[in-house]
């Protein structure tokens, strides 16, 4: 029996890889969003109300997904250069994936990269995959205690969605007890209340990601 | 060549949530590739170093480990992981090593000085395979 000293760094190749994505959009002036949040949380219908209320940006978007194209498709349909990225056995997109990606999609001209994970509140926290900014998207519907249940990801994004307000009432959920738990857990956070449907808080998450494009 | 690790597994058979199985696939993995490359035949123990702020279960990752490694050189390797305590500075530049618990650590997380939640992770997130015992 002898002892190996290893020292492998198991997610640091996660790392790197990101590093060369960030670099890789740095070069060409795109910035890059990685949208996390509930599954049915609202990042796809974002993404569309992104493409009717952001004419003057040009964006294209990454659509990550277990095995279906169809959000893919529904941001296509939207007007959006999109490619769908099956992530198959693993719950969270990672750097490598991004990177297969990149090679698919036309670039040219894009300004802002929006990057759709996989539905999931814990995995994809570990795995950056070389973007600038970090979002999740909670919605009323998951009960407003979900923010406190999933404290990570908020410690690491940049901006917190809390949407469908809309039917806070009728589902049972204090909307201000969702904002008040995200302020505690990381008070740098940006807070927007949305409804995709009323189109409550848009004009604020609008101005959000024009900024960051334009910035 | 593959035919050496184990099979993927499908997160979702599992339950999803199973975020520790893609860990522990990395893991089988690398500690395989160091034990063939140094000549051995079977995998004795296995020592990770993990960051507090990694959303590791470690039941889980035990779990996971066990399943991933069965029928390969790791199967049955005894896992040994230490935890790597949080390194954050507050926005009065105070900067604080904070230990505690996988996950539980995540929702108290604040400065040791100022108790301030504004914080800049300095250290904490990695997955580090140390070393592993063979024969
Ligand atoms: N009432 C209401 N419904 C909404 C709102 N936003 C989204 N929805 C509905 O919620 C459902 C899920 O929306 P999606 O945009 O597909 O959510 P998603 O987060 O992309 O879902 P996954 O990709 O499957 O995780 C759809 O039926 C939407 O119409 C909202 O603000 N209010
Ligand atoms: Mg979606
Ligand atoms: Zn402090």
């Amino acid at each position: 029996m002898h002892i190996i000293n290893v020292n492998r760094d198991i997610i640091g190749i996660n790392r790197k890889i990101a590093e060369r994505n960030r670099k890789f959009l740095d070069e060409r002036g795109i910035r890059a969003v990685n949208i996390m949040g509930a599954i049915g949380s609202g990042k796809t219908i974002m993404i569309e109300e992104l493409a009717e209320k952001l004419k003057d940006v040009r964006m294209a978007a990454i659509a990550g997904d277990v095995i279906s194209d169809a959000d893919a498709r529904r941001i296509k349909k939207a007007g959006i250069e999109t490619i769908g990225v099956n992530t198959g056995t693993e719950c969270h997109l990672d750097a490598h994936l991004i990177d297969h990606a990149f090679g698919k999609l036309n670039l040219g001209g894009v300004e802002l990269l929006l990057i759709e994970n996989v539905g999931n509140l814990v995995c994809p926290t570990d795995f950056d995959l070389g973007e600038h900014r970090k979002i999740v998207i909670v919605s009323v519907t998951e009960g407003d205690d979900t923010v406190e249940k999933h404290p990570a990801i908020f410690v690491y994004c940049d901006l917190c969605i809390i949407n469908k307000v809309d039917i806070a009432d009728a589902v049972g959920a204090d909307v201000e007890k969702m904002v008040a738990d995200a302020r505690r857990i990381n008070p740098r956070l940006r807070i927007i209340k949305t409804s995709m449907k009323t189109g409550d808080g848009l004009d604020e998450l609008v101005k959000w990601f024009k900024e960051l494009a334009k910035g | 060549m593959r035919s050496r690790f184990p099979p993927r597994l499908c997160g979702e058979q599992l339950q999803c949530k199973m975020h520790e199985l893609s860990i522990a696939q990395s893991v089988v993995e690398n500690a395989i590739d160091a034990a063939e490359k140094s000549g051995a035949k079977k995998i004795k123990s296995i020592e990770l170093e993990i960051g507090l702020m990694m959303m590791v279960n470690p039941e889980q990752l035990r779990f996971a480990m066990e399943i991933v490694s069965k029928g390969t050189i790791a199967d049955g390797a005894k896992l040994k992981i230490i935890k790597k305590k949080v390194k954050a500075r507050c926005k009065n530049g105070h900067v604080s090593t904070i230990g505690g618990d996988f996950l539980h650590l995540m929702s108290s997380l604040s400065c040791t000085k100022c108790q301030s939640r504004d914080l800049e992770i300095l250290e904490g997130r990695g997955i580090i395979l140390k070393k592993i015992e063979a024969d």
